[in-house]
This record gives structure tokens, sequence and C-alpha cells, in this order.
């Protein structure tokens, strides 16, 4: 009996240590743009007294935040204090900067942010919550399994009654149209927008167009062709794109293909109008892999991933083209861009002027694929947090005021949430700013505008179908197999 | 000459079951001595991770997307599902994926290790220059963490990463003007005419990025295996082998007849390790390949997080459970065989008859 039970001990042993250690494991690797997983990054306003006025006014409204909206002088809650936000969205610096203006507002509030990696939010946030360490402030997104609403939207305070007491009745019509209601979630806002966002286009180093004569408009399947094998000459590649990840950028050229064949078709299979496998996608899935055959698409997008390496191979110039959305446009400035070359290993950078293309007519079908987007995030105050004072007049002054949202559209990181504010594009140090203002304004424009939702309705199932799709695509998979393995993985999400 | 003492609690120190002042004293048959120091780590082993495996056990029970919501009660009894998640997981293609790039980084992570680890463990053993330097070499992959050097095996492996420039330099891939890689002539032939036509120099696709990952384990368990079979070379008597040398036998017939056997307990005690690294597998596929292209280096580590953060809009709590549970009988059972394996005798009489055997086969062979 003995003899039985002692490696049997030894076995049950090691199979624990197997359970338990199963998912140890560092974090997906760093994009050289972003910060480092975890960063935090304190603006180290408050003072002494304040820190404890702000902690005894966030205890007093712990069991009804509601109560003392508007109360003090501040932006309707506490004027001291200490909060802690969380996001995997803004960039580190882009924060300080949001946090270093609101200082300047209220000093007596100190806002320590963390940023996270996408992928490291989700897991971070699910165990804080369970434990109750959440930050008293963070980021919730219209959909997806990063910060989506879905995930987090019960741990969030309503801030409807906020917002209007704040803004009044007509609060809402302030936001950009549809915005608050992209973070509304089971009858609740549970964020406040801080900004839209939108994809499906290009991005270009108008600099390498130059310097090798091509034109900074291809509109043409065969003009995006003929330019690839100008920059191949070159040495210059063409098109980066990384696909080795769970992350969905890869996938906004399936759908900017799909759109350019039959525009509306992807969000008719988005709402199960339509399924996955139709004669639309795969005849995208064919044209992706026409485009690696033609050598517009390089052949290690499936071993690298958007972020970081094809970011690094757009900063640091190896690539002339990359598919970006309009958070892209923060590398346009002087300033980041520089930062951001060095992130991506340039020594000694010389900045560069970077435009946004409209993707080309793929299918040559006259369809010129538009525009994509949505809130991209907003920001939601912990139900359960003592600090939600403070947390509001954070949030409120970012997302709500005039002033906030000036540092927001600075950032030309988003698309204002807020009406009637756009960036001071004359003071934003951009590299060729003669040229770029004007293409940036009509961007924003044209994202403030988009006809359609980016992530809003694509459940993280049809998102994984539709990366292993073109994962499969990439490496020499059947167009139509493809297809009907992404209808078969997808899942719909209700339209609300 | 002074003797050092080591003070003790009285209860603790173990008493000679003989006397003091002539008297024999009874064995005592209370707690074992020693109980007071072993008993925190205890706790903590049995609380933490007994618990958790207990935990996990429950979860199972619950439906496969079950997640805890704000008010969840801990123990969600009125949610219980019983055993149905072990049947959907049976069902599932993935699991069955992971199971079979387990079972293939097993079977060649472990074949490897055990023959680089002996050949460098008999080389070292034999007096070789800078015999002290080329150990460290060796085992220094085992002390870098995967998680460091991920990024670092991302590079290798890239399309213009350093292996394909060695290849390139060999004379084995071209560069075309796209700047894509690819076989030269006679290679590419050969590679279609056996089959492997798939398999090209961008490394980190569906057909070869299991492989990588295979290959990213060796690198850095090899060194491992080797300070085990150093060390148990060690202990091999040296008159078993006097005794082959007396009998005629060759570097090669000494190292597959007399040490080779000898090093059982190690092997199989590497098996062991080994089965429980791949089943436990995370890290590289993770940071690697992110288990990918298409769930091509997909293991069950990487598919019970993928159930909680990834593949689904809300984690699917019962469903990683039900996989984690999975894995822990998995790990256990492979422990129990390999080590019934490898039971039955002792240690001496197993030296004894591998000594007999070893002298049966050199006279086989003489």
């Amino acid at each position: 009996m003995r003899k039985i039970t002692r490696p049997l001990m030894a076995a049950l042993a090691a199979g624990a240590m197997a359970l338990t250690m199963a998912a140890c494991g560092g974090g997906e690797d760093k994009s050289d743009t972003k910060d480092t997983s975890g960063t935090e990054t304190t603006a180290d306003a408050g003072t002494d007294a304040g820190t404890d006025a702000g902690a005894d006014e966030g205890s007093d409204s712990t069991d009804d935040g509601t109560e003392d909206v508007g109360s003090d002088e501040g932006a309707g809650g506490a004027t001291a204090g200490e909060v802690t936000w969380w996001g995997w969205t803004p960039d580190t610096p882009v924060a300080e900067k949001y946090i270093a203006a609101f200082n300047e507002v209220y000093p007596d509030i100190k806002i320590t942010y963390v940023n996270y990696e996408n992928a490291d939010y989700a897991p971070t946030m699910q165990s804080a919550f369970q434990t109750g360490a959440g930050p008293d402030i963070f980021d919730v997104s219209a959909g997806g399994n990063v910060g989506g609403k879905q995930l987090w939207g019960e741990y969030a305070e309503d801030l409807a009654p906020y917002a209007e007491a704040f803004l009044g009745a007509d609060w809402k019509d302030q936001f950009a149209t549809g915005y608050v209601d992209q973070l509304t979630y089971e009858g609740a806002v549970v964020a406040l927008p801080l900004g839209g966002v939108a994809a499906d286009f290009f991005w270009i180093n108008k600099d390498l167009f130059e310097a090798n004569g091509v034109s900074t408009e291809l509109k043409t399947y065969d003009e995006l062709k003929a330019a690839c094998d100008t920059f191949a000459a070159a040495g210059v590649q063409c098109f980066t794109m990384g696909t080795n990840s769970t992350d969905t950028f890869s996938t906004e050229l399936l759908r900017t293909i799909m759109s350019s064949i039959q525009p509306d078709m992807y969000m008719k299979c988005l709402h199960g109008e339509e399924s996955w496998d139709n004669e639309v996608t795969i005849q995208a899935l064919q044209i992706v892999q026409q485009m690696q055959a033609d050598g517009i698409i390089s052949q290690d997008a499936t071993s690298i991933k958007q972020y970081p390496e094809s970011n690094n191979n757009f900063m640091s110039q190896k690539a002339a083209i990359v598919q970006m959305g309009t958070w892209y446009a923060q590398y346009a400035a002087e300033e980041s861009m520089l930062g951001s070359m060095e992130g991506a290993g340039v020594s000694n950078p010389t900045p560069f002027t970077m435009l946004p293309m409209v993707a080309p007519d793929f299918a040559g079908l006259g369809n010129v694929p538009e525009y994509v987007g949505e809130a991209d995030y907003g920001l939601a105050i912990n139900i359960d947090s003592p600090n939600k004072d403070a947390a509001w007049t954070f949030v409120s002054w970012l997302t709500a005021t005039q002033e906030g949202q000036q540092k927001v559209a600075n950032a030309i990181d988003l698309v204002p949430a807020l009406l009637g504010v756009s960036a001071d594009w004359d003071n934003l140090g951009l590299v060729s700013a003669d040229i770029q203002i004007p293409i940036f304004q009509q961007m924003f424009a044209d994202a403030a505008a988009a006809p359609e939702s980016r992530n809003l309705y694509i459940s993280a199932e049809t998102g994984n179908a539709q990366v292993i799709a073109m994962q499969q695509i990439l490496t020499g998979g059947d167009p139509a197999a493809i297809a009907a393995q992404m209808e078969a993985d997808s899942v719909d999400l209700p339209v609300e | 000459m002074a003797k050092s003492v080591t003070a003790a609690p009285n209860d603790l120190v173990p008493h000679s079951p003989k006397t003091r002042g002539g008297a024999t004293r009874r064995r005592h048959h209370g707690a074992p001595p020693g109980i007071a120091w072993i008993l925190p780590g205890f706790v903590v082993s049995v609380g933490l991770i007994y618990f958790c495996i207990g935990y996990n056990g429950f979860l199972s029970l619950l439906p496969w997307d079950w997640r805890p919501g704000r008010n969840s009660p801990m123990f969600d009894s009125e949610a219980l599902e019983g055993l149905g998640n072990y049947a959907a997981a049976l069902q599932k293609d993935l699991f069955w994926t992971c199971l079979k790039h387990t079972l293939i980084f097993f079977l060649v992570a472990y074949v490897v290790q055990c023959l680089m680890g002996i050949i460098f463990a008999a080389i070292l053993h034999s007096k070789v220059y800078l015999g002290t330097l080329w150990k460290v070499i060796i085992f220094i992959p085992v002390v870098v963490a995967p998680a460091i050097m991920a990024p670092v095996h991302r590079r290798v492996f890239a399309v213009d990463g350093p292996i394909n420039w060695i290849l390139q330099h060999l004379g084995l891939i071209n560069v075309d003007g796209m700047g894509n890689r690819n076989w030269t002539g006679w290679l590419s032939w050969l590679l279609n005419h056996i089959g492997l036509s798939s398999v090209t120099p961008n490394w980190i696709q569906p057909s070869t990025s299991l492989w990588v990952i295979i290959a990213v384990q060796i690198w850095g368990s090899i060194g491992m295996a080797f300070i085990l079979f150093f060390a148990a070379m060690g202990q091999i008597e040296p008159e078993i082998l006097e005794a082959a040398r007396i009998d005629g036998a060759g570097n090669i017939r000494v190292l597959w007849s007399v040490i080779v056997p000898n090093l059982k307990p190690t092997i199989v005690s590497l098996a062991i390790l080994n089965a429980i690294t791949a089943l436990k597998l995370f890290d590289q596929p993770y940071l690697i390949t992110a288990g990918g292209p298409a769930h091509s280096s997909e293991f069950l580590g990487t598919y019970i997080y993928g159930e909680l953060f990834q593949f689904h809009s809300k984690p699917q709590y019962g469903g990683a459970a039900t996989l984690s549970i999975m894995l822990l009988v998995l790990a256990v059972g492979c422990s129990i065989i390999m080590s019934a394996g490898s039971r039955g005798q002792s240690p001496a009489k197993q030296a004894k008859k591998r000594a007999r055997l070893a002298k049966k086969n050199l006279e086989v062979a003489a």
C-alpha cells in the first residue's frame, strides 16, 4: 500500500504544480510606440490636506455617488483627492499630458495612470474587480474583448445622472452622434466617451513615395501593385501587415476589400443577414491571396504582429504603407514621431511626413472603401470606488468640458467626443503642417461621419474567426473553405 | 575537539530511542518530530494549491460560459450543471489539436534532450579541454527566463532573421526582389518531392510554427538534461566500467551497453518532467507564436488562457476550469504511468541487474 501511495502523492504534487503553473507567463511583446505594460504614471499634484479631503469626500459619497454631483466648486465633483486610472489607451505620454493639463485646474487631485497592453488589460481587470482592488477610473470600449462594455459594464457607475447634472437635460446631444449610446449597457451609461476613432484606410510615408516617384493617391489595385513594384526595386517594403496575434488589425484589410466589392456586405454578415461564406467574402480572400502573390503583402505577414513589428517597419521607414486608423495621426507630430522612430530602432531619426490615404478600389467595381468608426473608448467610474467625487471631477473635465476635450483633440489620437471641439491645428508641431493640416481635418471630419461602426458589432468569436481566416489565406488556404470556417466560428452580437 | 551544537526546541530534537541514563525509552507515537517546522509550508500548500485545485473542480461543474458577476457568490451552487463540460471538451477539435501538439512536442523534445544530454555528458566526463566553460555554456539557456528570450526567438526565426541569413549564406535560400525568401532550386525540388512543399523559410506559419516552439524548448532545456545525465554518470561504479573495458568494449559499446542502462532512473525522471512541461506549456507559444498562426502551435495552456481572455466576448470560466482539471488529470496520469514503469526493484537490485545485463551484452557482443 505504501509503495503505491508514495508515487501517487508525488504524481499528485507534480500534477498540482502543472495545473497551478499552467497559466504562468509574461505579457506580449511591447509596441515600441506604446508604454510598458502596467507602466504607471503619476501627476504628483496632491497635497496632504487635499488628499485627505478628497478621501473623506469620496467616502461620504460611496453609497450614493450622485448626491454630491455639482455640489463642489469643481467640475461637479471633489476638488481634492487621489484617483487611479487604468487603461489600455491612451499611451502614457498622452495620458501624462491630459493629467498635467487637468492638474493646472485641479492641483489637489492626484491622478495615477497605469497603462496596460491590450492583451493584459482584461486579465488584470478581471482579477482586480474580483478582489475588490479595481481602479477608480477605467477604460471601457463599445465592443471587443479588451475593454468591451459587456465585460466591465456591471462594475461601472451609471454616469447618466452625473452627466445630466453637469451638462443639463440635453447632455447626450452635446456629444458626437451615437457615442453615448455606444457606451450604454443594459440601460446604464457605463462610460462617458473620450473620443472616437475610425479605420479602413491606409497611412503612407509621403517622403518615401515622393523619393521613388510614386503617386500618393493609389486608386486602383493595379496602381497599388505598380507602386509596390517600384518600392521593391528600391529595396523598400511596400505594405507592412502583421497577423500573428489575436488582435484584429489585420482583419480590417479584409473588411476594406469586402467594402470595395459590396459596401454593405460586411455589416450584413455581422448582423447575421448574410452568411460569411458568401461570394463577396470569398472574392475578398482571393484578393488578399493575390496581394501576397503580387508582392504587395510581404512574406512575413504571418510571422509578425501589427504592434510592434508592422508599426516599427513603418516608423523606421522600412515600409511605405501600413493600415492603421485615425489614432495613428498622433505620430504625425514631430515630437511624438521622433519618439516613435527611436522606439522602432532608428538612431538619430529624421521625421517624415505621414498622410492618410483612402484605400484603393481593390475589386475595380468603382466602390471606394469608406471609413468605419465609433466611440473609441470612454472613462468609467468604478461603482465601488471610494473616490467617486474626485474621479468624476477628472472624468467630467476630460470628457465633457471644452477645456479637457481640447486637450484630447490636440493629442490627435481621437476624434473629440464633445461637439464643437477641434484640434488647435496650427500649434500641434506637425512635421509638414501646410500639407497635413487640410488632409487631417478632412480625415477627422470623415471619421466623425463614418457611416458604419468599426468594432461595435464584432464579437470576439467573429474577430478571432477573421484573424484565423487571414492567417490561413496568407499561408495558402482555400478561400471557400476558409470562408465556410469563418461562418462556422462567428457569433453575431445583438443589434441594440 | 569542540563540537558545534545547533539549538532547537527540545520537543523537536529527534531523540534516540535508546537511553538517557541507561534506561530504554519507548518510541514516541505522537506528532512526528519537526512537524512544527513544516507546518507553515504545509498550510500554505494545502490552503492555496489544493484549495485552488478543488475550486477549479467546482468551477468545472458550472456551465461552460459561466463567469463570476459583481455579486456572484464564491460557490454558485445554483448554477451547478454536472459533468457536461467534460463531454463538451472532448468534442472540441481544438482540444484534440492541443493534445496532438503536446504529444509531438513531448516526444521530439524528450528524445532530442536525452540524446544530446547523454552525448554532452559523456563527452564532458572525458576530460575535455575547457570542460567547465563548456558546461556553463550548455547550461546557461536553462537559467534564462522564456519570457525574456521570447522576443529574441521571434527575431531569430523572423523572415529576415539570423537563421535565414545563415541559410542564405549557405546557399540554401534566395531573396527575391520583394524581399521574400525562397528555397534554392534543388532544395525546393527536394521538399516538393518529399511532401514538404508547405515548408518555407517563413518559419512562423502553420506548417512550421510548432517546430519553432519545439526548437526553442530544446535549446532551453538541453542544459538541464545534460546536468542530470552528467551527475548520473558520476554515480556509475568505476568497477563496472573497468570490467567492460577489460572485456574489450570500446567507447560506443560502453556508452550504449553500460552507461545508458545505468541512466534509466534519470531517463524516466526526464520523461516525467518533460511530460509535465509539455502539458503546462504556455510561455513560449503565447509569446513567440501566440498559439498560431491558425492554432498551429496551440497548447492546452494557451487554449485555457484563450477560453478565458481571448476567444470569447466574455470569459468562459466553466470551460477553462474544465480544461484545467483535464490537464491535471493528464499530468497526474502520465506521472503515475511513468513512475510505475520505473518502480519494482530497489536501486541496489536494479544496479546489480543492470551490471548483469551489461556483462551479458558484452559477452554476446564478444
